[in-house]
């Protein structure tokens, strides 16, 4: 009875103190990290190296919403040969899927498959090299939701002050397009209101390319994009809750980095003293890229 | 007079440099002047015999003869005291080492080709050539004469020079268009002639005499039930000259609908002494795809992302960049081009843009292209190609799908249907080539081509980017040709 007693108070004791490394409380992880969104990747052997003429083989595409938005009426367009094989299913599938989240921190996931059957090879071809690929286009956002430091004290006058304005230099948000950096700028204007103004600078992180999120479907099929379709991202940001104003509107993405000035239109009341505030930036775009594998397709039967 | 002439003037020379450089650097002069001249006439010399050689043997022998009589002549009128030079510093032009070994080299070469020459005439001769080491030798060289001799006769240099510069001005002007051959893990395609060679080793004059042939066959069913029909024949010397194929026949026929070995014999009732060539010939008629993949997209869209500088091809995960046509295994090589830059974009409301499409038929073994019976494309349905007199270089109409359907039936039969159905989405043309002309070289067929506004969703597809094929099926009669040599030994030796 006494070593049952004493068994039960050091599981109590070691179970409770000893647990290795400690752990943060789940809702404490930040999902606004890395630079994944959708993920497409081809299963192993789906399609597979080699295929006979005539028969049927499978495109397995594992998909995931490795970032922290969902997809919504994102569009998976596969691409053949026509002259050598043929969808049994239909070429095109629409994707919905939830980005990372406290019930599911990897993002959710699935499996597609397009099934295809070969065609006959030419009656005097014994093997022929064929590409298959898949193309995703989606809409995705960015969030960056950052602390940053509103100072009228433009000329640093003020040695002790609660904070100071410097620039924010940032990594990831959990999406392929991330904002890199806020560079907070402040003015005295005539009335003697403070303008704050901020430099956000925005990179292309992921695998793809971004595009109109509007024109999602123009973009998986054989219709026609703008050039001014390529790059265009929605920018919008606010400080403390105020909205603020971003040009150049529509903002289009100029090579992999560049940068969209925002501000505040009517000012801030010029506060006594520096005070720390929350910048919110939320880019929403379109992306897309493809995945493709080659198959060589084998004659059956050599007559 | 002439010649007092130019040895004054070299002496000139040869004396300036003497002053001005020093004896030693007119040695070398003289030395290095000696050898070039030498090498220059021993080359000369092989040219001129290779050339008189392959017209008769006989005339090279004499050429040499005549040669070496007037060099003697020359050397004799050349060794009379020659007139003191005043005024000149004497350098004897004909002393120094490299004089030694040109000269050398060339009595070593005079010496070959005189030996040679006498061989090759005497060799034929029944008369003089006897048995043991001697009659051998004469047997072996006449064989090897022979070949040097049918090898001469089918080296025709200007055809070859003229056949090259039509080849490399067709390459700059970008009328050659290439093909590789498609990646065959099986075995070749093709009629073939292997292991030609006498049955015996030895003949005696008057004796029958008989050369044995393997006759390799392997064809892909074209679908139509059409065998691939060889004719062989054989003769030895001259094409009348026409051997026995087995049973008193002198065409033998094959049909071989996809892979056949047969053993050929071919018999003469007697030969005369002397070097012989023996030739067989096969004819057949064969079919030759080619195909080449072209990129279609939206021209609209093409342009925006080569505005923003994009990789078409990277974006698409595409890595054969540059399509080069294949062409299936057989005699010749089919390549194909089309003129526009990869990926082709489509304008949606201007189709009158052409394109344009080349072919090129290729000898690529050891015989020659009979004729080209009918040359088709196949072009996918969207694309056309105007039949009118500027369309192409050679007239072309319009043909209906019974060309794919045909080819349908090589597949299977559960497929059949399907491929069937899938004719309907292409495009035939045919054209008119001439049947006459003999194809030992290559020869080009290019065509203009637009695009048809009605079928421009089959050109594009339903994806981003679409990959369709132009094929071109070539049926032609071939001849091929093979060779051997052999040497009858003279009565006179058995005796």
């Amino acid at each position: 009875m006494k070593l049952h007693a004493l068994l039960l108070v050091s599981m109590l004791l070691f179970g409770c103190s000893l647990g290795g490394e400690t752990q943060n409380p789940i809702s404490d992880t930040n999902y606004r990290t890395g630079n994944s969104g959708l993920e497409l990747q081809l299963l192993d052997g789906a399609p597979p190296d080699n295929v006979y003429e005539a028969t049927t083989f499978q495109v397995g595409l594992e998909v995931r919403d490795s970032g922290a938005s969902d997809i919504a009426n994102g569009r998976l367009v596969l691409n053949y040969e026509p002259d050598y094989m043929y969808p049994l299913s239909q070429q095109t599938m629409q994707l919905g899927l939830k980005g990372k989240s406290i019930a599911n921190p990897d993002g959710e996931a699935d499996v597609r498959f397009f099934n295809i059957k070969t065609k006959n090879l030419e009656a005097l071809s014994e093997t022929h090299k064929s590409l298959v690929s898949v193309s995703a286009c989606y809409a995705y956002q960015t969030v960056a939701s950052e602390g940053i430091c509103v100072d009228s004290d433009i000329y640093n006058r003020i040695q002790d002050k609660a904070c100071k304005a410097e620039t924010l230099q940032l990594d990831s948000q959990g999406a392929p397009l991330a904002v890199t950096k806020i560079e907070p700028k402040f003015f005295i204007d005539d009335n003697g209101k403070l303008n704050p103004s901020f430099l956000i600078f925005i990179e292309n992180k992921g695998n793809g390319n971004v595009i109109n999120k509007n024109k999602i479907s123009d973009f998986c099929s054989n219709l026609k994009v703008d050039k001014d379709d390529w790059n265009k991202i929605e920018v919008s940001a606010n400080l403390g809750g105020m909205p603020l104003r971003c040009e150049p509107l529509p903002f289009k993405l100029k090579g992999q980095n560049d940068f969209v000035r925002c501000g505040l239109d009517n000012g801030l009341d010029k506060p006594e003293a520096a005070y720390t505030s929350v910048i919110d930036v939320t880019l929403d775009y379109g992306y897309t890229f493809t995945v493709s594998k080659e198959v060589t397709i084998d004659k059956l039967k050599l007559t | 007079m002439v010649d007092k002439q130019r040895v004054d003037e070299q002496i000139d020379a040869l004396s300036d440099i003497t002053q001005r450089f020093g004896e030693e650097a007119g040695r070398n002069y003289a030395r290095y002047r000696n050898i070039w001249k030498i090498s220059v006439s021993i080359l000369a010399s092989l040219m001129v015999f290779g050339a008189l050689f392959w017209v008769s043997p006989w005339l090279a022998l004499a050429s040499i003869i005549a040669a070496a009589v007037w060099y003697l002549v020359r050397k004799f009128r050349a060794s009379a005291p020659a007139e003191p030079v005043q005024n000149r510093i004497s350098v004897d032009l004909s002393q120094g080492k490299g004089f030694g070994i040109a000269k050398a080299l060339g009595a070593v070469v005079l010496i070959v080709l005189v030996v040679f020459a006498i061989f090759i005439t005497v060799g034929g001769s029944s008369k003089t050539a006897g048995e043991g080491w001697l009659g051998k030798a004469v047997g072996k060289i006449s064989i090897f004469i022979a070949k040097l001799g049918n090898f001469f006769s089918t080296l025709n240099p200007i055809d070859a020079w003229n056949n090259f510069l039509t080849k490399q001005t067709a390459i700059a002007e970008g009328r050659y268009y290439e093909g590789e051959v498609e990646e065959n893990q099986y075995t070749q395609l093709g009629v073939y002639l292997e292991n030609l060679e006498a049955s015996d080793p030895e003949y005696r004059d008057g004796d029958k005499v008989s050369v044995w042939a393997n006759l390799k066959v392997k064809a892909l069913s074209t679908g139509d039930d059409k065998p691939v029909r060889i004719s062989v024949t054989c003769w030895m010397d001259k094409e009348k000259n026409s051997g026995d194929l087995g049973n008193n026949k002198k065409i033998l026929t094959f049909d071989v609908y996809s892979q056949e070995e047969a053993s050929i014999e071919c018999t003469f009732p007697q030969a005369t002494a002397g070097a012989h060539t023996i030739y067989i010939r096969a004819e057949y008629d064969f079919t030759t795809l080619a195909y080449i993949k072209a990129y279609f997209m939206d021209y609209q869209k093409k342009r925006s992302m080569l505005m923003e500088k994009l990789d078409i091809f990277q974006e698409f995960g595409i890595t054969d960049t540059n399509p080069t046509a294949v062409f299936t295994n057989g005699p010749i090589k089919v390549g194909m081009a089309t003129t526009e830059a990869q990926p082709i974009g489509i304008k949606i409301d201007n189709q009158d843009d052409l394109s344009r499409v080349g072919v090129t038929i290729e000898n690529r073994d050891e015989g020659y292209v009979m004729n080209v019976s009918k040359l088709s494309l196949q072009v996918p349905l969207g694309i056309k190609i105007k039949t009118g007199d500027e369309a192409c270089d050679h007239p072309i109409k319009e043909v209906d799908s019974s060309m794919c359907v045909q080819l349908c039936k090589s597949g299977s039969i559960a497929n059949r249907p399907a491929c069937e159905n899938d004719c309907s989405f292409y495009t035939y043309y045919e054209l008119n080539m001439d049947r006459t002309k003999k194809l030992k070289t290559f020869q080009n067929v290019y065509c203009h081509f637009g695009y048809d506004s009605k079928y421009l969703d089959n050109l594009l597809g339903n994806a981003p980017i679409s990959t369709k094929y132009i094929r071109t099926i070539v049926d032609y009669d071939y001849s091929l040709e093979k060779s051997a040599t052999i040497y009858v030994q003279p009565k006179e030796v058995i005796a």
